[in-house]
């Protein structure tokens, strides 16, 4: 019996050497895939108990919610969304700015601390990825947050539109916010809160008051949609702009949207690379380049280089292609085999949901509609059950309180006085108002005017403490939340969250120039939450109910465990997340391991051939391994992920039908990876060679 | 109205210009032959009727201008698009003047009207290829990057891309719209050199049709016109005047 073995390899490089059966394709991996674990929190160490301290509930509250030492930025982006009430989340992410006044992405794996550093703790919660069909997200206020961004976006300039197209969306926008146009109450004057453009002319106004009346009948949610079917429809809808220059110096911008990159040269589009057609992007020092397939006529790739002003402006350009070309084209990221070579290079890879995932998670959402309440940010208005719209806009930190070493919960801590200079009110100023608005569901809210005296303050927060004692001792009713309605039977952690917690109240800050309004989220966890922690203070705005429970759970937990290491470790992604279980079967560790697989799968390419399982029949055996290796080539690292097929067969088998069969399965199993090369052997022997 | 694909390719009216007697003689042309008038005058009177009473459009004549040899090829002297008017500022010198009377009926139509008036900028109608989504401006003699950029303000919903036009006079001197998402392109070198820079550069996806089964053609001669470089779409400015909001 003669043996065969067809093999089929997929590789990082080109391979254009006559005399094989082969046909390549590149397709690499850019700097290094693989994060190693990273840790999880060391936040509780229980030394000393603070003192609880009247003046200090009010800082109390911030401690709670205090970002611990080693915070990630998903914690604070779970509980923003959990606070609006959001569910479609993956379209979002926090943006703050650096300390050159660069706007960047809150990482959500990455402890929040270390990418802040300098910079002022002031977020804004913004659009990441900007759907090509609002129409398909599932829930109205997920397009509604959309709307938001987009008016920010039209207002600022951002977003370019033609004179009709500015009146069009405001039109809507009134609809959406005013409801029908009534003559009485709107004059012409009711819309001069709102901005449709960036210069916004009398002419404008009235144009958009005609359209105003046209609408009539629609409700907010279809002004909303009709919104977003203009808006979407824009040429620069959805691109991320960078300046940069192009090889000869020129200067041109790059704009990277769902489609691919984009190349603007003095408002006019000079270049487009779909993503389908880039091979590789990767960046160096100042430099970012991307690799291009061949078109029909050629024969090699070309290399595309662009220099941006600065390395970081170079690696963020690259990151925001990564993590547009995941989202956009990728059905799924995937988690990679740890490797054990040192990396070099950023390790960054998008670590979220895929539009696919997200969509199909979307589509599992069976609540019903919730309710919010539409007003611009310079408008509030208050309903009459005593509710009040809450303006989250922007989180910000009042100052750093005070270093406390590790391990040790100093009264320094809890020092009175520094905590106390941070007094309420003064909170209020630092909130800045973004433009967009945000609303939360109502929820128990203990409402306090805070345009009283330092006194009143005092007294106040005297009969808060009262209150929190007496919750203390109380016997706490259990509250189940809307979430711990949907777990259902996950795997998640341990940390889930039981029902019986303990009663608190949901907080609430209101941004000027209304008045202060701050009930007290207490919890009896705190006492162990921050000790030990050296923190900036930085104030989640609201704390809700689901996660003073988490809290006092864990607190529970660590009390009654006299050590504090493993009680202490908890990974504080994983109680927003077991929210998410209740739409999304998968549970998902924060920490993010991906490997970011560059679509080289063109579209009309043929022979894409990957599988990962073996199948053994009576006559063919295969068998996969995947291979993931490293290699440095002048200072840029690459990571190569092969996979090789091996076809065995004890008979004479057509090998052709073998391989394609193999190929077939192969593209079931993972449609975005190509085959680089196919090897035909007769012989008993493989012989491997790697380039 | 930004991108409404399903009005793409319908209108209400349409904007013509008699042929100058001095066409036959003083009209820009690239080749040497010698043009016929009362044919050219027949075709133009032919293409008129069939824009009125076979398509239904309300045309607006604009009488002709002696002095401007050119200006039956209304469609270099603006770009319309949605409610926009862009007057233009045509390459040729001689042609300059041929905008006044044009923008003068677009205006009349109730269109808002931008008008090109940076002197470094040209830019002939003819260049100017709208897809219902995007628009493709030909760089060619006639037409510079400036003026690409002028119209890029003018309307902008849409993007604008510049696509080098070679050894042929204007974008649309081989290409144009056959319906939303079609673009009719010829067979020629020159042709071909502008499809390879709209698929290549713009992924442009393209299918080659031997004949367009679902649309009703009515042909129309232009030879004559054809002597002085002009093609069909050159005689008239398309306008939609419905409301479609």
């Amino acid at each position: 019996m003669r043996r065969w073995h067809v093999c089929s390899e997929m590789s990082a490089t080109v391979s254009g050497s006559p005399g094989r059966i082969s046909r390549s394709f590149t397709q690499s991996i850019p700097d290094m895939t693989l994060y190693g674990d990273v840790g999880t929190m060391r936040a509780l160490r229980t030394a000393q108990r603070p003192r609880m301290d009247i003046r200090s509930a009010a800082a109390l509250y911030f401690c709670v919610s205090v970002l611990m030492k080693r915070a990630k930025g998903q914690y604070l982006f779970f509980q923003v969304c959990d606070h609006l009430n959001l569910l479609e989340k993956d379209y979002f992410g926090l943006s703050f700015k650096d300390n050159t006044e660069q706007s960047c992405w809150l990482d959500p794996t990455k402890d929040i601390k270390r990418q802040i550093r300098n910079s002022q703790w002031q977020f804004v919660f913004s659009v990441k990825f900007y759907p090509p069909d609002p129409s398909q997200l599932t829930e109205d206020i997920t397009r509604y947050l959309l709307c938001l961004q987009l008016r920010q976006d039209i207002a600022s300039g951002r977003l370019p539109c033609s004179f009709v197209t500015h009146a069009l969306l405001g039109s809507y926008t009134l609809q959406a916010e005013l409801g029908d146009h009534d003559p009485e109450e709107h004059r012409l004057d009711y819309i001069s809160d709102f901005q449709f453009a960036p210069n916004q002319t009398k002419e404008l106004e009235e144009k958009v008051v005609e359209l105003h009346k046209s609408h009539r009948g629609m409700t907010p949610a279809q002004a909303d949609t009709q919104f977003l079917e203009n808006a979407k429809k824009l040429s620069m809808y959805g691109v991320d702009l960078h300046h940069a220059k192009d090889s000869e110096g020129v200067d041109i911008m790059l704009g990277v949207c769902a489609n691919g990159l984009l190349i603007y040269k003095d408002r006019l589009r000079i270049n487009r690379f779909a993503w389908p057609k880039i091979l590789k992007i990767s960046y160096k020092r100042s430099n970012f380049y991307i690799k291009i397939r061949p078109g029909e006529a050629e024969q090699f790739e070309s290399t595309v280089g662009f220099k941006l002003p600065n390395h970081r402006a170079a690696k963020r350009v690259w990151k925001v292609c990564v993590e547009h070309h995941t989202f956009f084209r990728l059905v799924s990221t995937e988690q990679p085999t740890k490797t054990k070579f040192l990396t070099l290079g950023s390790k960054f890879r998008y670590s979220g949901r895929t539009q696919a995932q997200t969509r199909q998670a979307s589509s599992l959402i069976d609540r019903p509609t919730p309710y919010f309440q539409r007003t611009s940010s310079k408008r509030i208005s208050r309903s009459l059950d005593g509710g009040i719209a809450l303006h989250l806009l922007c989180l910000c930190v009042t100052g750093t309180l005070g270093l406390v070493s590790n391990g040790s919960m100093s009264s320094a801590l809890l020092n009175e006085t520094s905590l106390y200079e941070i007094p309420v009110h003064r909170l209020s100023l630092k909130l800045r108002v973004q433009g967009e608005n945000i609303y939360v569901r109502h929820s128990n809210l203990m409402l306090e005017d805070l345009d009283k005296t330092q006194e009143d303050v005092l007294k106040h927060q005297a009969s808060i403490s009262e209150l929190k004692r007496s919750f203390m001792e109380a016997t706490p009713e259990p509250r189940p939340s809307q979430w711990d309605k949907r777990l259902t039977g996950s795997p998640a952690t341990s940390l889930r969250l039981q029902a019986h917690g303990v009663r608190v109240l949901v907080l609430g800050i209101r941004t000027p120039p209304q008045t202060l309004r701050m009930p007290l989220s207490l919890c009896s966890a705190e006492k162990l939450v921050y000790s030990g922690c050296s923190f900036k203070c930085g104030c989640v705005l609201s704390l809700s109910c689901s996660l003073a429970r988490y809290f006092f759970k864990r607190a529970l937990k660590c009390s009654e465990t006299k050590s504090c290491q493993a009680a202490h470790n908890f990974d504080m992604a994983s109680p927003t997340l077991t929210k998410t279980v209740g739409i999304n079967a998968e549970s998902r560790s924060c920490v993010a391991v991906r490997v970011l697989r560059l679509d080289g799968n063109g579209d009309g390419e043929p022979g894409v051939l990957m599988t990962a399982q073996t199948i053994t029949s009576e006559s063919l055996c295969t068998t996969t391994t995947t291979h993931i290796t490293k290699t440095l080539k002048g200072g840029l690292s690459e990571t190569r992920i092969e996979k090789r097929i091996v076809i065995t067969g004890d008979s004479d088998i057509d090998h052709d039908q073998a391989l394609a069969q193999a190929i077939k399965e192969a593209k079931e199993q993972h449609p975005d990876m190509s085959v680089t090369r196919v090897v035909v052997h007769k012989e008993t022997e493989l012989a491997e060679d790697e380039d | 109205m930004a991108g409404l694909m399903s009005g793409f390719g319908c209108f209400t009216h349409a904007v013509v210009r008699a042929v100058p007697q001095s066409l036959a003689r003083d009209a820009l042309r690239s080749g040497g032959l010698e043009v016929d008038l009362l044919k050219v005058q027949e075709e133009y009177e032919e293409y008129v009727s069939v824009l009125k009473h076979r398509l239904g459009l309300e045309v607006l004549e604009l009488p002709a201008d002696e002095a401007l040899p050119d200006c039956v090829f209304v469609e270099d002297a603006a770009v319309v698009c949605g409610d926009t008017a862009l007057v233009s500022r045509p390459g040729a010198q001689s042609r300059r003047r041929e905008t006044e009377a044009v923008k003068a009926a677009l205006t009349e139509l109730g269109l808002n009207i931008v008008e090109m008036t940076d002197e470094s900028a040209t830019l002939d109608g003819g260049d100017v290829l709208f897809t219902g989504r995007e628009f493709f401006v030909g760089l060619s003699k006639r037409t510079n990057q400036r003026g690409a950029e002028i119209l890029a303000d003018a309307f902008k919903d849409y993007a604008v891309s510049t696509v080098p036009v070679q050894d042929a006079l204007h974008l649309k001197s081989f290409c144009s719209m056959a319906g939303p998402g079609l673009i009719a392109i010829g067979s020629s070198e020159a042709a071909q050199k502008a499809l390879k820079a709209l698929v290549i550069v713009y992924r442009l996806k393209y299918d080659v049709f031997e004949k367009l089964k679902d649309h009703m053609l009515i042909p129309v001669t232009n030879q004559e016109k054809a002597k002085v470089d002009g093609g069909l779409t050159c005689c008239s400015v398309l306008i939609n005047m419905k409301k479609n909001i």
